[in-house]
């Protein structure tokens, strides 16, 4: 029986995510107190805002030990924009603050942005560069996915087999998609992407237990 | 690569949607109205972002529920960007509107008033969060003006200290929105945003007014500070005629994103 939960954080709002959620016939659960311990099959950690913000409450909502547990019994988590930037080791948005370290790697504001004379922040379609996982079955590659974001990971420190990636591009590459055995993130949001997006959640959901 | 963008912007008023030329408001209809009569559907799945503005001043709590509810009912069905606006006048009303389904609020008066708040909505949604609408129209010794209140009242010169200003506002995308072409679809006003005051200019640039039909955005999106154009334009737009807008534009340029 498939349990998808969603944390609210409170940094940003989950509405898209319900909807989109809910649409693919779903009934999630939200979570927004974390006081006992996170029990489902799928997890959504959405987020729109600001790293240093989201990593306070990361902390104060023990967030690490919770979502181990949760990562330990077989559950898949899928990390959307920032809590796709919360998956990896640190942030410098507001400051160096710590994320909850799954993968190796900074998220910095994007460097070559200014000097290509793009604008900041980085919004609406581009493309992704997926690889041939579980989670792209039937979508296109590269396929167009909304951006909103000004803070990006350029690299991974520590590759192995099964760390996969795609990327994008604006100005300079960056990573727009990530996953490890049961962890996924994705800086783009499917909830915001018409059909592809549809796709991609659909597949996240129908991933079966380890 | 990133795409430009054609993005929508529904005119609400109590229950229903609007019309509006030169800022002055026509009535349309309602939401099942739009529905049946334009496909509003496929509209939707070919947009890149929809903005939809609760155009009635100082709105009471009924006003807000009616609004709110017909957001909700968008929402369901259509999973695009949404942006929603109209009376924020504090962090309050900007969080009330990303409580009810926004991804992002347009903000104009508030850029003249109350610049501290628009900061304080970027500490907790992000910078991205708040969309700029600037009205703007030329006078009669052609000085650009930007408006507030509903392009009632006349604010301030648009020259590089302006644009200084908004360079350093804590916002995502700004909209030079054309009082003058407001509705009229004769086309948008280049001239204005290749003007030397836009030489220093960093944000993401809409620009909103006066598209009447796809050779009209083309136009616009040839320029490359350009990312998107928005349009009001429910008569020349619903139904088939952004799908083949879409679809036009594509042939000649990949600026446009395509949607599955």
């Amino acid at each position: 029986m498939k349990k998808i939960i969603i944390l609210n954080c409170n940094f940003g709002n989950i509405d898209s995510v319900l909807n989109a959620v809910d649409y693919l016939g779903y009934k999630p659960i939200i979570v927004s107190n974390f006081k006992k311990k996170i029990e489902g099959s799928h997890l959504i950690l959405p987020g729109v805002g600001n790293f240093f913000y989201a990593s306070k409450k990361v902390i104060e909502f023990e967030l690490k030990e919770k979502i181990d547990t949760f990562l330990k019994n077989g559950g898949f988590i899928l990390g959307i924009c920032l809590g796709m930037q919360l998956l990896f080791s640190k942030g410098k948005e507001s400051g160096e603050a710590a994320g909850l370290n799954y993968f190796n790697g900074k998220c910095e504001i994007f460097k070559k942005a200014s000097s290509n004379k793009l604008p900041l922040p980085h919004i609406g379609f581009s493309e992704v560069y997926h690889p041939d996982t579980s989670l792209w079955n039937g979508i296109k590659n590269p396929s167009d996915f909304y951006f909103v974001h000004s803070f990006r990971i350029k690299e991974i420190k520590k590759n192995s087999d099964d760390l996969k990636i795609g990327f994008s591009s604006y100005g300079e590459k960056f990573i727009s998609y990530i996953e490890k055995k049961n962890i996924f993130g994705v800086q783009f949001h499917p909830e915001k992407s018409h059909n592809n997006g549809l796709k991609l959640l659909k597949n996240f959901f129908e991933l079966n237990a380890l | 690569m990133l795409y430009k963008r054609i993005i929508f912007a529904l005119l609400f008023f109590e229950g229903n949607f609007y019309l509006s030329r030169n800022f002055r408001l026509q009535k349309v209809g309602d939401i099942d109205w739009i529905k049946k009569n334009y496909d509003f559907g496929k509209t939707c799945n070919s947009l890149d972002e929809l903005i939809i503005l609760n155009v009635k001043k100082n709105s009471n709590i009924n006003d807000k529920k009616v609004f709110f509810n017909t957001i909700k009912r968008i929402k369901k069905n259509f999973f695009l960007p949404l942006t929603l606006g109209g009376g924020i006048r504090n962090f309050e009303d900007a969080k009330e509107m990303f409580e009810k389904g926004a991804d992002k609020v347009v903000i104009n008066t508030l850029f003249y008033n109350n610049f501290l708040e628009i900061e304080k909505i970027a500490n907790t949604y992000g910078n991205q969060a708040s969309t700029l609408m600037i009205d703007y129209k030329q006078d009669k010794d052609n000085q650009y003006f930007c408006y507030k209140n509903s392009g009632q009242e006349k604010a301030e010169p648009i020259n590089k200290f302006f644009i200084e200003k908004i360079n350093k506002c804590l916002c995502g995308d700004v909209i030079f929105n054309s009082i003058d072409l407001d509705g009229s679809g004769m086309g948008p006003d280049i001239n204005f945003i290749i003007s030397q005051v836009f030489k220093k200019f960093l944000k993401p640039t809409l620009l909103m007014g006066g598209f009447g039909n796809s050779s009209h955005i083309l136009k616009a999106l040839n320029i490359k500070k350009i990312s998107g154009i928005v349009t009001a334009n429910l008569f020349n737009f619903l139904g088939n005629g952004l799908v083949d807008c879409r679809k036009n534009i594509l042939i000649y340029k990949k600026y446009l994103a395509s949607f599955e």
